[in-house]
């Protein structure tokens, strides 16, 4: 820290001369050498790429048994280490132990594609994903710290269910078809994780872990349904993916999912989270209805927004109210521009077109300071 | 958490890898090796890192029905292929090959393939392959649920300069009398 600031502050009597000095001391005996450790860092950049290329080019020279086995002892190191020093680690340095498993997980998933590679076995990537999950989310969510590998998990499984629900476009799949109930509840399946973790959380010790799962899978079910709203809007398609029974299906977990999250967490926060979940499973069934037209498509949008806001005063989230009034200023200009797009054509139009972004904007920004709850409610 | 659970959760996904591992290598020794006529894809494309890409030839088959249908049956004795037809999911056949779409080919994974190999190799078998005295070969395996992994791939003299079959190695001949009939 710089002693321009200090001065600064001891000239507008922000602080006395004694607490100028005693700051300075402080800052100076734990200075970090910033320098030294980019220097350092750069080092063990070029040392690690260089290793990378050297093993890269001699690749296949290396015999396949012998890569695997390397691999594996990796990963078998850093497993021992993680089950030897897991317990102090999570007490002293969580975001180490957090780094290890995470990396550990990343060493596994790359394991598959490196089995693949020397087997040239060749399977859909949900595959190895699922299987992935199965092998390795037990141990994550046991020792997971925070976001970083609810992350992984929750992204994981969301990205299986997309791979399993998308092998199935039409361009390049060609033979037996499941029904699109089942192709969508798969694709709903992370929304789960939500009244998982809810229950999980009371009874943990990591309740920050089981909260950031919570709010992935929350986030996950609340961007479908807003994704779902947006295609439904932009046309009546007749495809599967959109139908009746695909809506309903993600309607129905999606109403579960929310009652579940209220049963598991009593309070005010579980509740609204739960009502979160549920209106955006319900929305997903007002999408079909709806399909086809703007106007209605953008109402739904902003009605689903409007009732994240609601929850969220209640609750007193502050980052999610302002999240979703932004979200309906949004919704709210492009829908401007779909019902008139013809003032764009003309310079007035344009002028006029420019007012009410600015319009908007001021008023969406006024909202989410003055209405939104104080930072301390922040969930 | 109690010790048990702890050393069981990080026991249990090494077990589960090994075992992946184990079965992976297993299923790669099953299977009957063809070898399936091919030529180089494109000249510029033909050595990507290291890999080799080629097209088969599969005799007595359509380009066309290698993008349509999902099942075949390979016909002959191996390692020498006679014909290669479509067949319907549910027809017996000896030897079946099943097309596999989520590959990195996509639908042309029975039109397209590669072959993993060294760089060096790789730029030997680039040369190779546009050779046109030579003939060139893959070695698939294919396994009894209908998966083909390409294994190796081989040169024969090409018959055109050879007018002689008998002069080469046992089996050139018939393998020339297929390169052709495969309407290369």
């Amino acid at each position: 820290m710089g002693g321009r600031k200090l001065d600064e502050w001891l000239e507008a009597g922000l602080i006395d001369q004694a607490t100028r000095d005693r700051i300075e001391a402080y800052e100076t005996s734990h200075s970090r050498p910033i320098a030294l450790w980019a220097i350092i860092g750069i080092g063990a950049l070029a040392i690690g790429l260089g290793i990378i290329s050297v093993i890269a080019a001699n690749w296949e020279e290396v015999p396949a048994l012998v890569r695997l086995s390397i691999h594996f002892a990796i990963m078998a190191g850093l497993g021992g280490f993680i089950a030897l020093r897991g317990e102090r680690m999570a007490r002293d340095h969580g975001w180490w132990l957090e780094v290890g498993l995470f990396i550990l997980g990343l060493l596994g998933m790359a394991f598959f594609g490196h089995i693949g590679q020397v087997y040239h076995t060749n399977s859909p990537l949900w595959q190895p994903l699922a299987a992935w999950l199965a092998l390795f989310a037990p141990l994550l969510l046991l020792r997971g710290q925070s976001w970083l590998v609810a992350a992984l998990v929750i992204g994981t499984l969301i990205y299986a269910c997309w791979d399993y629900g998308l092998q199935f476009d039409s361009w390049r799949y060609r033979g037996p078809t499941p029904d699109s109930a089942w192709i969508s509840a798969v694709m709903a399946l992370p929304v789960l994780g939500m009244p998982f973790a809810a229950a999980m959380r009371s009874r943990s010790l990591r309740p920050i872990f089981w909260k950031r799962v919570e709010q992935l899978a929350l986030a996950y079910a609340v961007g479908g349904a807003s994704l779902a709203i947006i295609m439904a809007g932009i046309d009546s398609t007749t495809d599967e993916i959109m139908s009746l029974a695909s809506q309903s299906v993600r309607a129905l977990m999606g109403c579960a999912a929310g009652l579940m999250v209220v049963l598991a967490r009593r309070g005010v926060s579980g509740m609204m989270g739960g009502a979160i979940m549920a209106g955006a499973g319900a929305s997903c069934f007002f999408a079909y209805a709806v399909a086809g037209s703007d106007l209605m498509g953008g109402v739904l949008f902003m009605a689903l927004w409007a009732g994240i806001a609601f929850t969220s005063l209640q609750a007193g989230w502050r980052g999610v109210f302002q999240l979703s009034v932004a979200a309906i200023a949004l919704r709210l200009i492009i829908l401007s521009f779909e019902l008139a797009s013809d003032l764009l054509t003309s310079g007035f139009g344009l002028i006029l077109a420019g007012l009410m972004i600015l319009g908007v904007a001021l008023v969406a920004v006024r909202i989410s300071r003055e209405y939104a709850p104080p930072r301390e409610g922040d969930d | 958490m109690r010790q048990g659970t702890a050393i069981l959760a990080i026991l249990y996904p090494f077990v589960g890898l090994a075992a992946i591992w184990g079965w992976s290598d297993y299923k790669s020794r099953q299977g009957t090796d063809w070898e399936v006529p091919i030529e180089g894809y494109d000249p510029r494309d033909l050595l990507r890192g290291h890999y080799v890409e080629f097209t088969y030839n599969w005799p007595g088959i359509t380009e066309d029905e290698l993008l349509d249908a999902t099942r075949y049956c390979i016909e002959g004795t191996a390692p020498k292929i006679d014909k290669v037809r479509v067949v319907p999911i549910n027809e017996d056949c000896a030897h079946p090959m099943e097309s596999d779409h989520s590959g990195v080919y996509g639908i042309s994974d029975l039109s397209t393939g590669r072959l993993y190999v060294g760089q060096d190799r790789a730029r030997e078998l680039q040369d190779r392959l546009w050779d046109r005295k030579q003939s060139a070969y893959v070695i698939v395996r294919q396994r009894e649920d209908g998966r083909i992994t390409p294994q190796d791939i081989i040169f024969r003299p090409t018959s055109r300069d050879e007018p002689m079959p008998g002069a080469g190695p046992p089996g050139t001949s018939q393998n020339d009398v297929r390169a052709e009939d495969s309407g290369e």
